[in-house]
C-alpha cells in the first residue's frame, strides 16, 4: 500500500514526458498508436501479438487498468510527449511481492529515440521508491534486447540473473535487473529523475 | 453489460449532471456528508462517518474502480448551473444472484423539496432499463425512512413487503420495493426522464 496519505502518483511530469493513470477515453488513441506500430513493438512486447483488439474489448481492458490503479493492484500509466501531449506509449508498475514492483514500458516506434524511455523509467522508479515506499524495483528484459539492456545499465540497475526460458522451441532468456531502496539515492536514475514532478489523485504535489 | 461501449459515465437532466465519481470529488463529498451527518450515519455501512479525507479518497477510488469493472455504478449528482454537489445515486448488483440491480440515492437536507432525488433517480432508472437491460430494479429502506419511501413511490416502485432482520439482537427490518420494465415504460417518471441525455466514457451519446 502507498505510503502517502492520498495514494499513489496519478500524474508524473518530466521535461520530455507526462505519465498519468490511463483514462478509458484514451482507448481510441491507444488503438491507433498500437495499430501503427505493431511491427516495431512485436519483437519485444509480447502482448502486442493480440493487437489491434476491437474497440469494445480494448475499452473494457483500459477500464480495468484504471480500476486496478484505483485499487492499488497495478499502476499502469499512459505516456505522452510533454511538448505535444500526444500519446506515445505506456509504463506499467506491477506488484511482485510485498514491497517490490516490476516496471516495464513501451514507446511507439517514431518516438523511441527522444529520451522518453529514460525519463519515463527513471521517474516511475522514483515514484515506486518515494511514493509507494517499495524496497525493490525490478525490470525484466529479453537478453537480446540491446536497447533495454543499455537503458537499464545507464539508469544504474544491477543485473542479477538471466533465467533461461524456451518459448515455442526458441530460447528466450529473460534478464532480471533491480535497484534496492538503499542504492536508489546514488543511482544515475535518481539524478535523472531529480527534476520530475508528481501529483496524487487530489492534485497534491508528491515530489 | 449489454451496451458494447459500457455504461453511461455521464448523464444530464434538466437541472442536474450525474457523473461517475472521481477521486478529486472526495473533499466535496466529505463536506456534503458533514452537513448531513445524522442522516448519513443511519445509512447502512456509514456508522463511521465522518471519515477522514484519506479514507474518503480510498472510497472514491473504489467507487470509480467498481464502475470501471461494471460491479456498481455510483454517480455524483451536481447542479448543472453551479456544479454544486447535491447527492449520490447508485445502481448496484444485488446478492445473491447479482442479476437484479438495486437503486439507492440521497440528496443533502439543504436541497429537500427541490425534487433532485426524483429527477436524478428517473434518469438513472431510464439508464438501467434502456442501457443496462435490467430485468427488475430493486430498492430497500428502513421502515421509518419516509423520504426514501416517497422517492421510490415517486419513481413508480411498488412496495413488495417487509424483510425482517435481526442484527445483534436489534430488529433492522427493511421495506422492499421493485420496479419492472413495463411498469417503468408506462409510468409518468419515464416521461419526465425523456429529455435526459446519457453519454459513454468515450463521449458517445447513448440516449
Amino acid at each position: 500500500m502507498p505510503l502517502h496519505r492520498f495514494g499513489p502518483a496519478y500524474r508524473i511530469e518530466t521535461p520530455r514526458v507526462v505519465l498519468r493513470c490511463w483514462d478509458p477515453a484514451d482507448t481510441p488513441e491507444l488503438r491507433t498508436l498500437l495499430s501503427g506500430n505493431l511491427e516495431h513493438l512485436l519483437p519485444w512486447v509480447p502482448w502486442v501479438a493480440d493487437e489491434p483488439k476491437p474497440l469494445d474489448e480494448k475499452l473494457r481492458e483500459v477500464r480495468g487498468w484504471r480500476a486496478g490503479f484505483d485499487l492499488d493492484q497495478a499502476w499502469l500509466y499512459a505516456l505522452f510527449g510533454a511538448e505535444d501531449g500526444v500519446l506515445a506509449g505506456g509504463v506499467g508498475v506491477n506488484q511482485c511481492g510485498a514491497s517490490a514492483v516490476d516496471i516495464g514500458g513501451w514507446v511507439a516506434g517514431a518516438r523511441g529515440h527522444r529520451g522518453y524511455h529514460t525519463e519515463a523509467a527513471a521517474s516511475a522508479t522514483r515514484a515506486a521508491f518515494e511514493v509507494l515506499g517499495m524496497t525493490r524495483v525490478q525490470a525484466l528484459c529479453d537478453s537480446e534486447n540491446e536497447h533495454s539492456i543499455a537503458l537499464l545499465r545507464k539508469l544504474g540497475f544491477t543485473h542479477e540473473a538471466t533465467p533461461r526460458h524456451r518459448v515455442d522451441g526458441r530460447r528466450m532468456d529473460e534478464m532480471v535487473w533491480s535497484i534496492l531502496a538503499d542504492e536508489w539515492p546514488a543511482t544515475p536514475a535518481a539524478e535523472l529523475a531529480a527534476s520530475a514532478r508528481a501529483w496524487d489523485a487530489l492534485g497534491n504535489r508528491l515530489f | 453489460m449489454p451496451h458494447p461501449l459500457g455504461p453511461p459515465y455521464y448523464i444530464t437532466t434538466t437541472r442536474l449532471v450525474l457523473r461517475c465519481w472521481e477521486p478529486a470529488d472526495a473533499p466535496a463529498l466529505s463536506a456534503l456528508v458533514e452537513r448531513n451527518l445524522d442522516f448519513v450515519r443511519r445509512r447502512p455501512g456509514r456508522q463511521d462517518e465522518p471519515r477522514p479525507l484519506e479514507d474518503r479518497v480510498v472510497e472514491m477510488r473504489q467507487r470509480r474502480a467498481a464502475f470501471d469493472v461494471d460491479d456498481q455504478w455510483s454517480y455524483a449528482v451536481r447542479t448543472a448551473d453551479e456544479g454544486a454537489l447535491v447527492g449520490i445515486v447508485t445502481l448496484f448488483r444485488v446478492p445473491p444472484n447479482r442479476v437484479d440491480i438495486g437503486f439507492a440515492g440521497w440528496c443533502g437536507a439543504e436541497y429537500a423539496g427541490c425534487g433532485y432525488e426524483a429527477e436524478a433517480g428517473a434518469a438513472l432508472a431510464r439508464a438501467a432499463f434502456e442501457l443496462l437491460d435490467v430485468p427488475r430494479l430493486y430498492a430497500a429502506c428502513p421502515p421509518d425512512d419516509a423520504a426514501a419511501a416517497a422517492l421510490f413511490r415517486a419513481l413508480g416502485f411498488a412496495h413488495d413487503g417487509v424483510e425482517r432482520r435481526l442484527d445483534d439482537g436489534v430488529r433492522r427490518d427493511e421495506l422492499l420495493w421493485s420496479l419492472l420494465p413495463d411498469e417503468w415504460e408506462a409510468g409518468a417518471p419515464a416521461a419526465a426522464a425523456a429529455d435526459a441525455r446519457a453519454f459513454g466514457v468515450l463521449g458517445d451519446r447513448l440516449f
